[in-house]
């Protein structure tokens, strides 16, 4: 991202972006609810500028939609924080009003039953800013959301996560909203870390966001944004390998990395006796798979062109692409060799 | 499918409101058509009308609606069965192939023109123009009818003849508004045969907001007279972003993924008959067009607004 920036002699998206890093730390640091708020504002603030490109009024209209649904939950947000202070003086994590607040922050991850401007912003903007969207923008949302759980509804909503981010993929063409789905999917799963230790979410929040920043960084060199593109470029073998790794390990596949985190928390899950919850988490995780293989299986065997003239010549960037392939494969054996 | 009864409208109303902040100035009004006249300047973008004020509704009563609406019913539960069946195959289209037109419309029965609307100049008393689409002696769509460019004498319009036909709104199941989505293809393919005259091919992304629903991306398809067809197929590079008829400064790539209607028009300011006959409108994926748009968009000074 930082890069990107650079080369496009954005010195102002810098700015941004830097406001951006210090709102999370200020909401997530704050010692009062009101401190939270002011960073979520900041934090939404910052975020519009770096999507907004007024050359291109798709972009517009997307940044514009994000202002809306993100200032409608922090408004619900500021509420329902007024009203705690004002009404309920006791800890007790399971009333109307954790609910209330839940549901604003939910709202502002993108998180089922709020996800449905997920998608369609997602498929607005550039792969950079949906880097940003899908990995820093959920940081400070999922550690407020700790503070102040109601745990049978977020159960119930880590449910709806699972089966809408595994059911609303299935009949995708557009890469970005494949991948939307697939970060509602994740969300769940984080939410659950999160309700079991922030250590465990932290864990598998840089563990997504490294999957998550190998595929894009991927589709951002090839510039590819819908699923024709990956059977018409004539791809060489190593950027299908990668493809097909980076794609098995975000579907959480032994023994890629993505593995790992799931593995700690189906422990959790089992050792804890969450049984029906286990089965909903494999099966979703199934449907997933299924519509990545579908992707994968298509782009390595389908190749309806051979034209001469369009050659992705990838020389130059194929460090990065092997790197991140050796990541995605060894990173699971070599941390045993770490840490047990 | 037209299953509704079509009235016809005998009264005209101008409904054509305007923001509370823009100036009035003296006008005519023993005019028998108009009651209410604005000459005003707008201060706002603000849409209120997504189809700019003109009342185009068809007056029935609540029995008769709801009439219809049983007569629907099935229809559209049919539609729901069918669009449930897509989603369970899950097998969306995923490639277009090169060489290979995949048609949006073919006209050779006269069912496909109920999926078009004509619109003239004199639908709403602003001109003198006709128009008309039917099935041509050909077997195929014949959009014709005379262009006149007399300005009616109201005080109000400077300027008149155009003649339009345009896609209805794709609709789902049960009415709701659906788009096209072209991601897959990169051109436009149209075979037509036409008098000589320059038509306007209209591609409408109306988006979310009002701003940008009266949007339409051109091209001026120039026809030859002759009695053989032409085969035009024209990528969406060369398209140029327009609102309200009038050209954007600052102009920007069409958006594939909500296309809402597509339209030919005739404004060609030439009075006198016009007769373009069209055999289909299709889709194609042309690999060798790498275009992404064909005008530069010069970086100018920051001072220079809205570019």
């Amino acid at each position: 991202m930082f890069f990107f920036i650079l080369t496009n002699n954005n010195s102002n998206k810098m700015f941004f972006l830097f406001i951006l890093f210090f709102s999370t730390l200020i909401s997530i640091s704050s010692n009062s609810w009101f401190g939270c708020w002011i960073g979520l504002e900041i934090n939404l603030l910052s975020f519009i500028p770096l999507i907004s490109n007024s050359k291109n009024l798709l972009s517009v209209e997307t940044s514009l939609k994000y202002f809306l649904t993100q200032s409608l939950a922090s408004i619900n947000f500021l509420f329902m924080i007024l009203i705690k202070f004002s009404l309920l003086k006791n800890f007790d994590m399971n009333n109307i009003i954790s609910i209330m607040m839940n549901s604003s922050l939910l709202m502002k991850m993108g998180s089922a039953p709020f996800h449905f401007w997920f998608p369609n912003i997602v498929e607005g903007l550039s792969w950079m800013n949906n880097f940003m969207l899908m990995t820093w923008q959920k940081i400070s949302p999922m550690i407020l959301l700790s503070y102040y759980f109601n745990k049978n509804f977020l159960i119930f909503m880590i449910i709806m996560n699972l089966i809408i981010g595994s059911l609303g993929g299935l009949n995708q063409t557009s890469l970005r909203k494949l991948l939307a789905f697939s970060s509602i999917n994740n969300l769940g799963w984080m939410i659950f870390s999160i309700m079991i230790s922030e250590n465990l979410w932290l864990f598998y929040f840089l563990i997504y966001s490294m999957m998550i920043f190998m595929m894009i960084s991927l589709f951002f060199l090839m510039n590819m944004y819908f699923m024709n593109q990956l059977f018409i470029n004539n791809m060489n073998f190593f950027i299908k390998l990668n493809l097909l790794i980076n794609f098995l390990s975000l579907g959480g596949l032994p023994p890629f990395m993505g593995f790992m985190p799931k593995w700690i928390i189906i422990n959790f899950l089992l050792i804890n006796k969450f049984y029906f919850l286990t089965f909903i988490f494999m099966m979703t995780s199934l449907i997933i798979i299924y519509y990545y293989i579908r992707i994968i299986y298509s782009s390595f065997m389908f190749n309806y062109f051979k034209m001469k003239w369009v050659n992705l010549l990838m020389k130059n960037n194929m460090s990065l692409i092997n790197l991140s392939s050796f990541i995605s494969i060894s990173s699971m054996i070599l941390s045993t060799f770490i840490f047990m | 499918m037209s299953l509704l009864k079509t009235n016809v409208i005998t009264s005209v109303k101008y409904l054509r409101s305007f923001s509370v902040l823009c100036r009035k100035s003296n006008q005519d009004h023993h005019l028998k058509k108009c009651p209410i006249l604005f000459n005003t300047q707008r201060w706002l973008f603000w849409e209120r009308h997504r189809k700019g004020g003109y009342d185009t509704t068809i007056k029935t009563s609540n029995w008769e609606h709801l009439k219809n609406g049983l007569v629907e019913l099935k229809h559209e539960l049919k539609l729901f069965a069918k669009e449930l069946k897509e989603l369970y195959d899950m097998d969306p289209l995923l490639i277009a192939r090169p060489g290979e037109i995949d048609l949006l419309w073919c006209f050779n029965s006269p069912t496909v023109l109920e999926k078009f609307v004509t619109t003239c100049d004199s639908d709403h008393g602003e001109g003198y123009s006709s128009c008309n689409l039917e099935m041509s002696p050909a077997g195929r769509a014949l959009f014709h009818g005379y262009l006149d460019t007399r300005v009616p004498k109201d005080g109000r319009i400077k300027k008149a003849g155009y003649c339009a036909m345009r896609s209805k709104m794709q609709r789902k199941s049960f009415k709701r508004a659906s788009t096209f989505d072209w991601h897959l293809y990169n051109t436009l393919v149209l075979k037509v045969r036409g008098d000589g005259r320059a038509y306007l091919l209209n591609i409408s992304t109306e988006g979310y907001y009002d701003i940008t629903w009266n949007d339409i991306y051109h091209y001026i398809l120039y026809t030859r007279g002759g009695p053989y067809w032409q085969v035009a197929k024209i990528p969406f590079s060369k398209f140029v972003l327009g609102s309200k008829g009038r050209l954007q400064d600052k102009q920007t790539r069409m958006r594939f993924d909500k296309v809402t209607h597509f339209g030919i028009s005739c404004g060609d300011k030439i009075v006198g008959k016009f007769n373009l006959e069209i055999e289909y409108v299709g889709l194609e994926f042309d690999p060798t067009h790498d275009e992404e748009f064909a005008y530069e968009m010069y970086k100018t000074d920051k001072y220079i607004v809205a570019v």
